[in-house]
């Protein structure tokens, strides 16, 4: 009975109830299918190109990596850190000096550690030499040091003698320089710096003169330091 | 002849006929908007089912990637190490300092006949040069030559006789102090 007169009323306006199940309908669909996943859609697409850019940076970030010589790298950073360590190196620099000043034709009087420093913006530590030698030598001697394996500025001079005479005492402060290691060495997606052609030079430059020169650095054999026992 | 049509149908036949087309037309309409509605809902949702895919996929990728970095830390580690070494390192290697420059300099423009007893060059770069001369010639070419911005390369800002003298000898004794241009 009840169905019959629901028929009969829906008979009756189905004109006007058609169009409205139809708009209702449409309204759910939009509101809770098509609008929201349509949000979802292109919000998500800038996610997916970031996403897609960050793996394919990575990608080849990684690639690049694998393709270093970790050997090869170790020896560069090696010859790097001989030149410009990351802490005070007094007894491999003083070493390296006096083989400089040696076979520059002069002879070491007196080798001490200097005041301040005089190379701007630097962190290093001062030398005061005092030597002998032949003052025509001394411009030799001074590129020696400023080319030197191990990273020295002349940072003043004072040659007592005449000019062609055959012992002039010369005396000179050289800033020894070197600076701490970097704080951080990159985070995954941090930039991979590339050595350029310069540095390649830079580091065939310091092999040549360390070769020249002697070893930058001094190696210590870490073996036991001191008593074990003081009281003994 | 013209024909005469005559509707011998009950106005309420006509009517209801009328009525039921435009339902037909509106009908036909509202089937339309609900297959589009439908087609629009299961296009999004299949488009958001493959963009998840391609998302979920990359994101592998990324996180392989990653772990191959993680694993290669030490290399990065020694490049960036080597890299920040070198940048300071290309600043000063093969670079005189001003006092190597100055001494090369003010040396070069000494005469033949000028012999120097000391010369001093401080950490500002300043030169101060005790030197002995035998001849008046000889001084002004050691002048001439400190002066003239062609020879001292335009690097001498000053140039300052401290003192001069004479000796019995003939020999001149003068002191200069020579200041670089900043």
């Amino acid at each position: 009975m009840k169905k019959q007169e629901i028929l009969k009323f829906y008979q009756a306006y189905r004109l006007y109830i058609f169009p409205l199940v139809v708009a209702f309908s449409s309204l759910i669909l939009i509101i809770f299918v098509i609008y929201p996943q349509t949000v979802k859609l292109i919000s998500d697409q800038q996610v997916a190109k970031e996403t897609e850019s960050k793996s394919t940076l990575l990608e080849v970030k990684a690639q690049e990596l694998e393709e270093y010589d970790s050997a090869d790298l170790k020896q560069k950073v090696d010859i790097a850190l001989g030149a410009y360590p990351a802490d005070k190196d007094f007894i491999s620099a003083m070493g390296i000096l006096q083989d400089i000043i040696a076979k520059s034709g002069f002879n070491v009087v007196a080798m001490s550690l200097g005041t301040s420093l005089a190379t701007p913006n630097a962190q290093g530590y001062n030398l005061k030499v005092e030597i002998v030698g032949l003052q025509t030598l001394l411009l030799t001697l001074l590129s020696n040091i400023e080319n030197s394996p191990r990273l020295m500025r002349i940072s003043n001079i004072q040659a007592i003698g005449g000019k062609d005479s055959q012992a002039t005492a010369i005396s000179f402060n050289i800033d020894v320089l070197y600076a701490a290691a970097p704080e951080g060495f990159g985070s995954v997606d941090s930039p991979l710096p590339s050595l350029s052609e310069k540095d390649e030079e830079i580091i065939i430059k310091l092999a040549r003169t360390s070769s020249t020169f002697g070893p930058a650095q001094v190696s210590v054999s870490p073996g036991p330091r001191g008593k074990a026992n003081p009281f003994e | 002849m013209a024909n005469i049509l005559i509707n011998l149908l009950p106005i309420e036949f006509r009517q209801a006929e009328i009525k039921r087309t435009k339902f037909n037309k509106v009908q036909a309409f509202g089937v339309a908007v609900i297959l589009l509605m439908a087609f629009l809902a299961s296009l999004t949702v299949a488009l958001r089912i493959l963009q998840s895919q391609r998302i979920f996929q990359t994101k592998n990728r990324l996180s392989q990637a990653e772990e191959k970095i993680s694993s290669l830390k030490t290399v990065q580690g020694s490049l960036v190490l080597l890299k920040n070494r070198l940048k300071a390192i290309d600043q000063y290697l093969g670079t005189p300092s001003q006092q190597s420059q100055m001494y090369q300099l003010v040396i070069g423009l000494l005469p033949a006949n000028a012999a120097v007893s000391s010369i001093t060059v401080d950490k500002g770069g300043e030169v101060i040069i005790l030197a002995t001369v035998s001849d008046p010639s000889s001084l002004e070419d050691l002048t001439t030559n400190l002066l003239s911005r062609d020879k001292n390369q335009d690097k001498i800002s000053q140039v300052a006789l401290e003192s001069i003298n004479r000796g019995r000898d003939g020999i001149y004794r003068l002191s200069l102090k020579i200041k670089p241009k900043t």
